[in-house]
């Protein structure tokens, strides 16, 4: 079974992290002040975790990776947040327990936060970008992983990102299991908590969303759900650091939690008709971050940037200082932090100017830029085999990227790294318009989100038209002009006409 | 590293998503995007024995009682709508519309990606899909206006 070899792998790295440490007795709660919550309060065994050199770590992996070269105030790791969602998830279920003080017991409350403290305990360097490096990578092993059968439920991992898919598999590896019983064991606190109950594999499926019966559902749902906790969080930390100005009024929200109660139906997280407008607030606001913060131009420019070193490094692979960046296991991914990548890849030979460059924000600008409207009406259709899904770069945008160098590069005397077609993801908002239900009063019926608002539908052409892709070059505008025009021919010779906006859009003209 | 002829993942998945589209015997449906993946989700079911490799980068997220998600499904159905391959109407009435050559110019564009056993199997997927689209009259506003 492939899950048993990349158990293995996990359960190596994750020995060699905890090594010897033991968990410490923790007297007494402590109480974190954070920026966006105020005062997170946290149990004596919780710190006891928040110990363990695994989740020390996440401080090390920022949430948003270089997003602070375009808004500074953006350093906020994924060690705040994994407090921030413990904290939301506290008050989601605290505002259940009023409502169903036999479901929501002390003891779900304790696994919920334990969940919410360790789900991204699987982040890579540099979140999701390190995430899309890694399922350049290692994508075909994850995805048959996700067709395996995994503690005796068939495709367990399916439908998950790599990082959830990691985080499981850490927290229910036998090294950190160990630690878990003994940090719980050492710590059992002064309120009748039964931790000695909570196991690892429970707790690795919250974080994963997966229930093993149906009438836990609401648990799940906090952590790894449609309105979960998690995105709540980052939601209001994101807008908080970037300084966007967007709501998410999460008490409101909050206190309209309920769990479905319909016969036949999961027990799953639903709200009150009167939270319709604060979930339609939450989903602008995903949309409205995607937009400024995460697809922000120059934000791809820096993933750009990293994923040329990461060509480099490929290429360099059996030469390399540090043997991490060979990336020959994927756990080798998992061994490596922001500042480390840095500052390694700054020794390795022949990576130092570009490491350089990075870090003192000489990015590649816009050449030109492809959306709705700068790209011509039925051509537009041709434009389609381009903008696949990132994790792979599709034939025909090698294509374009070797035809547009072909006619630039010896005039301009610049490296084929210098040259970037970026096409980043399209948002959506799908599953929360199909899996967030309404119900109005306890007798009514549960409606999809989709069904009272065609939130999907509105929110996708919203995307759409905001969607831009981008052709990367040199700083020089005389040759960002050029490189516009040798863009636009190879994009006609695939059949793709551009307007004159793509440029315009660019700040280039002629 | 990825060379300038090979298929990637994302492109296999998309090029089978545009089959099943290509295949289907109208232009316009009722379902939504996650009745969409519902549908190819139970195709799944049916199919992915006898053809693991069509189905083998497609992943849901099931929910009992609520329609299925897929992440690919979801961004196949955007980049269409980008490319005005298909537009949404008034969703109480319409939810989506191909183009008049959308079908076409899928079909022309991706049958060559596969055997002809396989474009057999997709064409009995497609006919078997048709009944959980919701085939819609087609209303007042067209794509080829």
């Amino acid at each position: 079974m492939l899950v048993d070899s990349v158990r293995e792998k996990i359960d190596t790295w994750v020995s060699g992290i905890i090594g010897a440490r033991l968990p410490p007795r923790i007297r007494d709660f402590k109480v974190v002040r954070d920026p966006i919550h105020d005062f997170i309060r946290l149990h004596p065994h919780e710190v006891a975790i928040l110990d363990c050199p695994l989740l020390q770590r996440l401080r090390r992996i920022r949430q948003n990776a270089l997003a602070y070269f375009v808004y500074p105030g953006m350093h906020h790791t994924r060690f705040e947040h994994s407090l921030g969602v413990a904290h939301v998830a506290d008050l989601m279920a605290s505002a259940l327990q009023e409502f169903y003080p036999n479901e929501v017991t002390p003891h779900v409350r304790a696994s919920v936060r334990l969940a919410a403290l360790l789900h991204d305990v699987g982040h890579v360097f540099f979140s999701h970008l390190g995430e899309t490096l890694l399922e350049e990578e290692y994508g075909d092993l994850f995805a048959d992983l996700a067709n395996e059968t995994v503690d005796g439920t068939p495709r367990l991992l399916e439908g998950l990102d790599i990082a959830e898919i990691l985080s499981y598999l850490i927290i229910t590896s036998g090294p950190f299991k160990g630690y878990l019983e003994q940090a719980l064991a050492l710590n059992p606190g002064r309120e009748n908590l039964r931790l000695a109950n909570i196991e690892s594999t429970e707790v690795a499926r919250l974080v994963i969303g997966k229930v093993r019966d149906e009438r836990d559902r609401f648990k799940a749902d906090i952590i790894h759900g449609s309105m979960d906790a998690d995105k709540i969080d980052y939601f209001m930390r994101d807008c908080h650091y970037s300084g966007i100005r967007a709501e998410v009024d999460a008490s409101r929200l909050i206190n309209t939690l309920r769990i479905l109660s319909s016969p036949d139906w999961p027990r799953a997280l639903t709200v009150s008709g009167t939270a319709l407008h604060h979930l339609e607030q939450i989903l602008m606001t995903k949309l409205l971050l995607y937009t400024s913060v995460y697809q922000h131009h120059k934000v791809r420019a820096t993933e750009a940037a990293v994923r040329t070193i990461y060509r480099k490094l490929r290429e360099r692979r059996g030469t390399l200082r540090h043997k991490p960046l060979e990336f020959a296991e994927f756990t080798d991914f998992l061994r490596i932090d922001d500042s480390q990548f840095f500052v390694w890849v700054g020794q390795e030979n022949g990576l130092e100017e570009l490491v350089n460059q990075l870090a003192s924000r000489q990015l590649l600008k816009r050449s030109l830029v492809l959306c709705r409207q700068s790209v011509d009406y039925p051509s537009r259709f041709n434009f389609l085999r381009f903008a696949l899904p990132a994790e792979t770069t599709p034939s025909s945008v090698r294509r374009v990227e070797q035809g547009i160098y072909d006619s630039i590069a010896a005039p301009h005397k610049v490296d084929r790294d210098s040259l970037v077609l970026d096409f980043p993801p399209l948002p959506d908002a799908d599953r929360e318009a199909a899996q967030i239900f309404i119900q109005a009063t306890k007798e009514a019926q549960p409606e999809a989100l989709k069904e009272l608002l065609p939130t999907d539908d509105w929110l996708r052409s919203y995307a759409v038209n905001k969607y831009r892709a981008h052709v990367f070059y040199v700083s020089e505008e005389d040759k960002r002009l050029a490189a516009a025009h040798a863009a636009e021919s190879a994009f006609q010779a695939e059949e793709v006409r551009l307007t004159p906006l793509a440029r315009t859009l660019a700040h280039i003209g002629d | 590293m990825i060379t300038a002829g090979e298929t990637t993942r994302a492109e296999k998945t998309f090029a089978f998503l545009s089959l099943l589209v290509a295949y289907l015997p109208e232009d316009h449906y009722t379902a939504d995007a996650s009745k969409w993946a519902t549908a190819i989700s139970d195709l799944r079911i049916m199919y992915e024995a006898v053809y693991p490799h069509l189905f083998r980068w497609l992943h849901f997220r099931h929910m009992p009682r609520a329609d299925s998600y897929s992440p690919e499904v979801s961004n196949f159905l955007s980049f269409l709508q980008f490319a005005d391959a298909t537009a949404v109407h008034n969703p109480g009435f319409m939810t989506m519309e191909f183009g008049p050559n959308t079908r076409q110019v899928l079909r022309e564009r991706f049958e060559r990606s596969f055997s002809s056993e396989d474009i057999g199997a997709i064409k009995e997927m497609s006919g078997k899909m048709v009944s959980k689209l919701g085939v819609s009259p087609k209303n007042g506003v067209s794509l080829s206006s």
